[in-house]
């Protein structure tokens, strides 16, 4: 455990404001970043860089009460410009999870289909499907969070949902659900 | 049995196998680093411009010779008088119809710019709303048409409007997602208006987005 600062030592509010910051929404930051890389160690370096440039500039972030919001941002940008310098490397199916997978149930196989049908999309395009439909976002916040237009916000909409139609067609069940929006 | 789980569920399970970890001792490190990084390009960059400065001597020094002084009195833009709303009616806008084959909705005149031309769809631009973009299906005809800010439904829905109003103007609405509504709009092909607005929307929320397509468009799957 840390010790306790001695008096005079103690942080300055701001950075006690930053750490709470990152206790209540690194979980929530984490889970979205899994998606985007598909590996927990990737997950865990892209919210640490997010949160690090965060930290740069909280007092300003912080005092309009933006801090998640501009840390989110930070991460999906971080995210296509990582990829496009080690689109080789990482175009290569994920690894598998470090942890066994629960034996063949339904869920942990729709599970890893999910996962390596992700992972054959472009940045961008998985960074469109995990705003859209896990962030929950419409088009024109996802527009707005990678700095694209709202057509493209579609287009890569459209083609990301035709992939994962092609690459798993055991996903076929919920991913013609979502041809309706 | 076939699981058939929604994506956004599906998303979330997946989601779930990443470990909570606490970063706060990397993010103060890496913090410090990138600290450190902005600190050193800074004084590089003084140093730099410091050099220029002595080495330029009065070249950089400020231009006091006499200022310009703008051009003439500035005139303030004519206030136009407010113009009525475009309408979109429930099968398209103006005389471009959802159905039209490509070369019909080209020959309405109604089409803009060519934005990209795919193997099935082409997207363009509404001529009179650059913003507003139309697919149009090479098979099936045009697609869907956006609703931009200066266009407006028959019911008096547009971009501007809150989500209460939308309701309200379609009481027949559909909540299809939790971001979004869909207005059935009958015709032939049979047509929809699909109505965006943020998660956990509140009635005064202003809606976050607005289209007319065909049900079974195939541009946007």
């Amino acid at each position: 455990m840390a010790p306790l600062p001695l008096s005079g030592e103690r942080p300055p509010d701001e950075l006690v404001d930053f750490d709470a910051f990152v206790r209540a929404r690194t979980p929530s930051l984490i889970r979205a970043a899994y998606l985007l890389t598909g590996d927990q160690h990737l997950a865990e370096d892209l919210v640490q860089s997010a949160l690090a440039r965060t930290h740069l500039h909280w007092r300003k972030i912080e005092h309009h009460g933006g801090g998640e919001a501009y840390a989110r941002k930070v991460m999906y940008h971080l995210q296509v410009n990582r990829w496009r310098r080690r689109r080789v490397a990482e175009a290569i199916p994920a690894r598998l999870p470090d942890r066994p997978v629960r034996s063949h149930d339904e869920r942990s196989v729709t599970r890893l289909v999910l996962r390596q049908a992700l992972m054959r999309l472009t940045d961008r395009q998985r960074a469109v499907l995990v705003l859209r439909y896990f962030e929950d976002m419409t088009e024109a916040e996802t527009a707005r969070m990678l700095d694209i237009s709202v057509g493209t916000v579609k287009s890569q909409a459209a083609k990301a949902l035709a992939k994962l139609r092609e690459t798993a067609p055991e996903l076929a069940a919920f991913t013609a659900e979502e041809t309706a929006r | 049995m076939t699981p058939n789980p929604n994506l956004h569920d599906s998303l979330h399970d997946l989601a779930s196998e990443a470990t909570m970890t606490n970063l706060l001792p990397q993010v103060h490190r890496t913090s410090r680093t990138l600290h450190r990084r902005r600190t050193v390009v800074r004084l590089t960059v003084a140093a730099a411009i410091a050099v220029a400065a002595i080495t330029a001597g009065p070249l950089l020094l400020p231009d006091r010779g006499p200022s310009t002084t703008p051009a003439g009195p500035s005139t303030s833009p004519p206030t136009s008088p407010p113009t009525s709303p475009d309408l979109i009616g429930s099968d398209g806008y103006g005389r471009l119809k959802l159905g039209m084959t490509l070369a019909q909705a080209i020959a309405t005149g109604e089409l803009g710019d060519t934005i990209s031309d795919q193997v099935s769809c082409v997207e363009a631009t509404l001529l009179d709303f650059p913003d507003a973009q139309v697919w149009i299906d090479k098979e099936r005809g045009v697609a869907v048409i956006g609703i931009v800010t200066g266009m407006e439904t028959t019911e008096g829905i547009g971009p501007d409007s809150t989500v209460a109003e939308a309701r309200a103007a379609y009481p027949d609405y559909q909540q299809t997602y939790n971001t979004q509504m869909t207005v059935p709009r009958g015709g032939d092909p049979a047509a929809q208006l699909k109505i965006e607005h943020p998660r956990n929307a509140t009635a005064d929320t202003k809606i976050d987005g607005l289209s007319l397509s065909t049900v079974d468009q195939a541009c946007l799957n």
